[in-house]
């Protein structure tokens, strides 16, 4: 992990909570202090983490129209449930030209793909039951561009993405395979398996600087002075629409950061908040979100809905104070 | 798509923020003359669509012309241009400021005598980028780009969305003016010749757009697509299809169709006028039924013509504006009225800007080639040769470009050549020497369409 940015309101943050903590260590006379907010996140207050995709390649018959079959898998690349005849929505074929299949794979697990290397974008939407279908049926924004007749050795690295998408949350990417033409014997087919990619998350959700927030209480959040994300990238601000919190009654934070991929799945509570456009929110504007406690785990993220990476932007640990 | 809630105070704190009302105090530079300057009302008032862009007005007791000038922590930063006549009652657009940022606008008013004056500065707040809104990264080359802003339509190829929008961007990559709007064909956008409204199209009509995102004028067109071009004149010359029979087979004609603002629509030539000359078969054709897939027209001010480029053919035709006859046709379909020289066929290409003797094209694809790459080609049209003089591929020999829809080329006054590479999510500036000296590159999941280098909007302080 990269050393974390400081920043000059860091230094703020930190005389701030001190101030309002109300322990020993103050200063006569701050005790009953109350705590003042905002809470102000910083790049060392959030989540970091490494990710990696495996995405398994198979042979097709080069000048062929495969079929491409998705009907035996149980499992998306999060290791979440799938049902393929009702859970997706769309397919993909992507050709990167000048990117392999190891370089690609690095590229989305950080989700920094470039735009510039992609040469070939064709898509299917999916009628519901559909658990497979023909090369020749993906289209080039509707036009019908023959994209059988490119499925030829050395165009490019070749992908087939599965997805989902619904009116009212993220799109989610389920399963990915690269294709790799082939004139030697090669089947006409390709078939997904629930092993064919899989995400691979290390992620520390601690910052080097506790978020030390009151109990019982809600309060604000700024977080204009983010400017990396987990993986240490530059964040843009305007990208961040969501604000949640989470609160894990069954789990502390070592289990959470052990199934990461999981931590909306597992959440006893979450509160959400659109906050598109904005650099700070008031969290007594979650609808029933009365304040953190310390009997529990409570996890607070910005999240963007219009990314492709299903990371958040920022996460971090609420620490309630004494 | 939501668009964050704008502050509806804002124009009144911002009008506060400026001098209103009548007869305001204002820092006299002028020299004593019979006539007495003074600044009646100052205001700016940020656009409801637009959250960068800004609309400053004022008013004068004596004909003067103005500029407004923009600084931000006390430096200053650029003008806009001086207004054109001299008048009482003034309004201009300010475009190029960033979001999320606060600057302070003052407006310089002149007569015709020399007398000047300046208001107090208002205060200008944009607001925040959307969140759809993809991010942007500039490079620049050693000398850096020319002074000026990118127009260019972004669409969105993220998963769920039906995103299109209209962006400007400065030098360094950052949003300065956006509109969205999920129902427009966002593959085009012309700053029109006036400089105040930008020429878009939708699904059966072209629009003409304000700076502060209102729709002016919209003519509907039926059929009509991919692309525009402004004639100095103002009317607008666009593609339409129109269902064809052909040897017993159904196609859809492009047509060429200039328009005005008022709604006249004029046919000046359609491809089944130059089928014999273009020499295709139609037999071989497989694209979707259009006869030659026609997507790019430019005016040639030199011919008095358009021309007319026709993508899946391999081929450009001049009309004649003034008859819509066929001047001449380049093709790589089998026949056409000119020779290639030194020039690889092309087999699909999009955007044309005329040149003085020829053209500029972005080739998409060569026989040979799947490499993009923007030409020249100069046409001689009494030794009925087509010859490429000069060709880009990008900034090393390693580079290629497959881009696979769309691709725009502009060769600008200054001699530096804008290239979008639009699929590719690129937009490259190079100098007549050939080095890039910009490079923007967008979010994965978006591509650019065909755009426009402009540089109307703003001026250095020290313009004259």
């Amino acid at each position: 992990m990269t050393a974390p940015h400081t920043h000059p309101r860091i230094y703020g943050l930190f005389v701030c909570l001190c101030a309002c903590a109300g322990d020993t260590e103050l200063p006569a006379g701050t005790e009953t202090s109350p705590w003042e907010g905002p809470l102000v996140l910083s790049d060392d207050t959030g989540f970091r983490y490494t990710a990696n995709l495996d995405i398994a390649s198979v042979p097709v018959a080069a000048g062929t129209d495969p079929w491409i079959d998705w009907a035996d898998l149980t499992f998306d690349m999060l290791g979440h449930p799938l049902d393929p005849a009702a859970d997706l929505t769309a397919a993909f074929v992507t050709v990167f030209g000048q990117l392999g299949q190891a370089e690609l794979a690095a590229a989305i697990a950080v989700d920094d793909i470039p735009q510039s290397e992609l040469s070939l974008f064709v898509r299917l939407d999916l009628e519901p039951g559909t658990t497979g279908a023909a090369l020749s049926e993906f289209t080039m924004l509707g036009t019908d561009i023959d994209i059988e007749q490119y499925l030829e050795p050395d165009t490019g690295t070749w992908m087939v993405v599965l997805l989902t998408e619904t009116d009212d949350a993220p799109v989610q990417y389920r399963k990915l395979l690269f294709v790799e033409p082939t004139v030697d014997d090669a089947p006409e087919t390709v078939v997904f398996e629930d092993d064919d990619s899989l995400f691979d998350i290390d992620a520390t959700l601690t910052g080097s600087t506790a978020l030390q927030v009151p109990q019982g209480q809600t309060f604000g959040v700024d977080w204009s002075s983010l400017s990396l994300d987990g993986l240490d990238q530059a964040l843009a601000l305007h990208k961040i629409d969501r604000l949640t919190v989470g609160r894990y009654a069954d789990h502390d934070v070592a289990s959470l950061e052990a199934a990461f991929l999981d931590l909306d799945l597992l959440a006893t509570e979450m509160w959400e908040l659109d906050v598109e456009g904005q650099t700070e929110a008031e969290l007594a504007e979650l609808d029933g979100f009365s304040g953190v406690d310390a009997d529990d785990t409570w996890l607070l993220a910005l999240r963007c809905s219009t990314c492709s990476s299903p990371m958040p932007l920022f996460l971090g640990v609420l620490d309630a104070l004494p | 798509m939501r668009f964050p809630d704008f502050a509806p105070g804002l124009v009144i704190l911002v009008m506060g923020c400026g001098t209103e009302g009548p007869e305001t105090p204002l820092v006299d530079e002028g020299l004593d003359g019979p006539q007495e300057l003074s600044l009646v009302s100052v205001g700016a008032e940020r656009s409801d669509e637009v959250n960068t862009m800004f609309t400053v007005s004022w008013e004068t007791t004596v004909p003067t012309r103005g500029h407004v000038e923009i600084a931000q922590d006390g430096v200053g930063l650029w003008r806009t241009p001086t207004t054109e006549e001299p008048g009482e009652v003034v309004s201009v657009p300010v475009v190029g400021l960033r979001s999320a940022s606060t600057y302070t606008a003052t407006v310089v008013v002149e007569t015709e005598e020399g007398e000047a004056l300046q208001s107090e500065a208002l205060t200008l707040e944009t607001g925040t980028l959307p969140s759809w809104m993809p991010v942007f990264t500039a490079v620049q080359g050693p000398e850096g780009p020319p002074d000026g802003l990118m127009l260019l339509p972004v669409m969105s190829g993220v998963p769920g969305s039906e995103d299109h929008a209209i962006v400007m961007l400065d030098t360094e990559g950052e949003v300065v003016w956006f509109h969205e709007d999920a129902t427009l064909d966002s593959t085009v956008v012309q700053l029109s010749a006036d400089g105040q409204t930008l020429i878009q199209m939708t699904e059966g009509a072209l629009l003409w757009r304000g700076l502060d995102g209102a729709v002016i004028d919209r003519v509907s067109i039926d059929g009509v697509h991919h692309t525009l071009a402004e004639h100095p004149d103002g009317s607008v010359a666009t593609l339409v299809g129109e269902p064809v029979t052909l040897e017993g087979s159904d196609w859809l004609d492009q047509r060429l169709v200039e328009v005005t603002r008022d709604g006249e629509q004029r046919e000046l030539w359609r491809v089944t006028d130059a089928l014999d000359r273009i020499g295709v078969d139609l037999n071989d054709w497989i694209f979707d039924g259009e006869l030659g897939h026609a997507n790019a027209v430019a005016w040639d001010a030199w011919n008095d013509a358009w021309l007319v480029g026709l993508a899946e053919w391999g081929t450009v035709i001049s009309v004649d504006r003034a008859t819509g006859d066929t001047r001449w046709v380049l093709t790589s379909a089998g026949g056409g009225d000119l020779d290639f020289v030194g020039l690889e066929a092309w087999t699909h290409h999009h955007t044309l800007q005329a040149l003085p003797d020829g053209f500029a094209l972005y080739v998409n694809l060569t026989e040979y080639s799947n490499c993009g790459r923007v030409v020249d080609v100069v046409v001689d049209e009494e030794a009925q040769q087509a010859e490429e003089v000069w060709s880009y591929s990008g900034e090393s020999e390693d580079t290629c470009h497959t881009t696979f829809s769309l691709g725009d080329v502009e060769h600008l006054d200054d001699g530096h050549t804008v290239i979008t590479w639009s699929t590719n999510g690129q937009v490259e500036v190079i100098d007549d020497a050939g080095d890039q000296q910009l490079l923007v590159e967008i979010d994965f999941g978006y591509a650019l369409g065909y755009g426009e280098w402009i540089n109307s909007f703003q001026e250095p302080l020290d313009s004259p």
